[in-house]
């Protein structure tokens, strides 16, 4: 399937989004030989060991059209936290942006705008940012997201704004012919001192079947504070690729949640280069699979400078024939000295087919550094079940709140409160399903 | 109310429970001794429902009903509460969220009306007095970070919360100091009442100096190997256990002496 891929290029590639940017279609043209050495990636690889994305690979998946679908309020409703009015939002359906869905009225100066509107008004920061990154050099997905990248979000904050509502970046996707991908492509810019939260949300609200191929670059520049949170409610035939990117300077903090309760396959990257002293990151997820989805999360905290710090907390929940894979690679460079770094993953497995693969990475080429990672799966503590019982609750009633319990320690690290009570509904919500 | 023939409980195959009778009628304090491995906590938590223990023989009436055909949730809407040795922990869960849970779904079973967050909290509020509790361990997950004392206390309101008709307190007074000891005692005695009836299980005696038993029987080896009065207590703190165990065996009472 990679020459579906290889001449679906050729054929696209003078109608691309930014095709008047010579600088853009360098890119693309230099991505899409990327991927012509690489092709897809097997389980031989070893960043990819436990996810066999054949199921992707064997579908001549093409770009989304843009049939315009319209959803009542009351199918889209159940996703959005009830205040959502009074957040600024960005909402793309089926890779178009919906204008009277997205608000943009309460920026107090923060740039939020469409990947198109963007490569027109900030073209020269855009440039900046597309040629520094070398990441799609070991992700073959990444490679076509940069070679097809048709819309996304540009988020710039300055220097030292901090604005106290989240933003949503908000992608719904139900195409009506079941060969459709979407590649989008989001920035964030967070310059100097500033703060937000921001909250990237996949969405699939009917049954049918497509591939979304999403990446998002965040710079966070000194001092700045940024809290990320990806919540993929894709549908449950869809296929999700996604990656975050970060990097970190100067005393500057990240934050970020990985929610990953839908799709047939899930593949999330998360990746923070602390890249000056001072910087803390934290990187937090929880999956729920269920049926016969998987979900793979492949995290890398890169400590390129001394005294900084990193917490990882990643927890599952596997039912069914659900399949979830971690894995925690934390770097520390020879000059990182003082690095302060914790990582742990731990699992709910709530049948006897559901799997999880987990796997630790430490490398540490630092001397004076203090890292320390676990990783734990289990079941529902039978003590623990007794005790609520014994209280009157049904054993269903139990296990729910047992579940629901397990859950909050992820929850309760999301440090804006607006999104943290959103994100405790969708559990919620999940979790009853 | 509770009615205990010729019971025979086992884990794993080993027998714990070898022949036990009792007898508890409403309104009675029954105290329950015994050393270390002589099945007082495998009688509390097979009571209770748990089903880690088989049964070999033997029957357990309450209120005239089978009980051991009831699972662990039926027996707590039924009115038994086990106030547990070691209570265990939940992270993730509020223990205010965890007593309204247990609260109204025990009601709505009895066909009381549900509260809402508000009346039940006047309602907790109340009740944390009884067992002089921090009322901020009302927000924090269940048992997390409890030290020993506030884990009973915690139980103790539970049971103040869930009104049982029987309470089987399995080892209340471990871990306590003395004055959590009193606290905790005067919190089950202010729960006396005629139509609710109490097992106590203890190691000491010293409890029972706090919690009146209008009974006391000395569990050994899965038997009741003597039953009398209070002064019993006194006499085993006196003599030790080791008093009764060279004491012929088969002296398990049916009925129980009146007082000794």
């Amino acid at each position: 399937m990679k020459e579906h891929y290889l001449s679906y290029f050729q054929k696209q590639k003078d109608g691309l989004c930014g095709k008047e940017f010579p600088w853009l279609k360098r890119i693309r043209e230099e991505a899409i030989s990327v991927f012509a050495k690489t092709g897809f990636p097997t389980t031989k690889d070893e960043r990819w060991k436990h996810t066999d994305v054949s199921s992707i690979v064997q579908i001549p998946f093409e770009l989304g059209n843009g049939a315009k679908k319209e959803f009542s309020n009351s199918t889209l409703d159940p996703f959005f936290p009830k205040n959502s009015k009074e957040f600024s939002s960005l909402f793309f359906v089926n890779g178009k942006l919906d204008q009277e869905r997205s608000n943009l009225n309460r920026l107090e100066g923060v740039k939020v705008k469409n990947f198109s509107q963007a490569l027109r008004e900030d073209n020269d920061l855009l440039r900046k940012v597309f040629e520094s990154q070398t990441s799609f050099k070991n992700n073959p997905f990444l490679a076509l997201n940069a070679a097809f990248m048709e819309n996304g979000a540009f988020v710039f904050l300055p220097t030292s704004k901090r604005l106290e509502y989240p933003i949503y970046l908000i992608f719904v996707s139900s195409p009506t012919n079941d060969l459709t991908s979407f590649y989008s492509k989001n920035i964030v810019f967070a310059q100097e001192g500033s703060q937000a939260s921001i909250v990237e949300m996949y969405v699939g609200p009917e049954k049918n079947r497509y591939f979304v191929n999403t990446a998002t670059q965040i710079i966070v520049e000194v001092g700045a504070s940024i809290e990320h949170t990806k919540i993929q409610l894709e549908s449950e035939d869809a296929f999700h690729i996604g990656a975050v990117s970060v990097l970190q300077n100067r005393s500057s903090q990240f934050t970020s949640q990985s929610l990953s309760f839908g799709g047939a396959l899930t593949r999330n990257d998360f990746c923070s280069v602390l890249n000056e002293e001072g910087g803390e990151c934290s990187l937090n997820g929880l999956y729920i699979a269920k049926g016969k989805q998987h979900v793979d999360h492949y995290t890398t905290i890169d400590h390129a400078k001394p005294h900084c710090m990193s917490r990882e907390l990643y927890k599952g929940i596997l039912d069914g024939h659900g399949h979830g894979v971690f894995t925690g690679k934390i770097i520390v460079r020879k000059d990182a000295q003082k690095s302060d770094a914790y990582q742990m993953n731990r699992n709910l497995l709530l049948s006897k087919d559901a799997l999880i693969d987990t796997t630790p990475q430490l490398e540490i080429f630092a001397n004076d550094v203090k890292c320390s990672h676990g990783a734990t799966v289990g079941k529902l503590d039978e003590d623990e079940l007794f005790y609520l019982r014994s209280r009157g609750l049904e054993l269903n009633t139990a296990r729910n709140l047992l579940v629901q319990g397990y859950t909050n320690e992820v929850i309760d690290l999301i440090k804006n409160k607006n999104v943290q009570q959103h994100v405790k509904e969708l559990v919620l919500q999940r979790l009853g399903a | 109310m509770l009615k205990i023939t010729n019971l025979h409980v086992s884990i794993d195959g080993n027998e714990i429970i070898k022949g036990l009778n009792l007898d508890v009628r409403d309104g009675e304090v029954h105290a329950i001794m015994g050393p270390n491995g002589s099945g007082k906590s495998t009688l509390a938590q097979f009571l209770a429902g748990r089903e880690t223990y088989e049964l070999k023989n033997g029957s357990v009436t309450y209120k005239g009903k089978n009980l051991l055909s009831m699972s662990v949730e039926e027996r707590a809407w039924e009115g038994i509460f086990l106030a547990f040795q070691y209570p265990v922990s939940i992270p993730g869960i509020k223990n205010i969220n965890l007593l309204r849970t247990a609260f109204n779904s025990i009601r709505k079973r009895r066909n009381l009306p549900e509260l809402d967050a508000f009346d039940f909290l006047n309602l907790v509020k109340e009740k944390v007095r009884l067992v002089e509790m921090d009322s901020d361990l009302l927000g924090r997950a269940v048992n997390d970070g409890f030290s020993g004392g506030e884990k009973k206390r915690n139980e103790i309101l539970q049971m103040a919360v869930l009104e049982p008709t029987l309470a089987i307190l399995d080892e209340t007074d471990s871990g306590l100091d003395i004055d959590a000891l009193r606290i905790v005692a005067s919190g089950v005695n202010a729960l006396r009442k005629s139509d609710r009836a109490m097992i106590v299980i203890t190691h000491y005696q010293r409890l029972l100096d706090y919690i009146v038993p209008d009974y006391v029987h000395v569990l050994s080896e899965g038997m009741i190997v003597k039953s009398g009065g209070r002064e019993l207590a006194k006499e085993l703190e006196k003599k030790g256990y080791s008093w009764i165990e060279k004491e012929p065996k088969g002296g398990s009472t049916v009925h129980l002496p009146t007082g000794v």
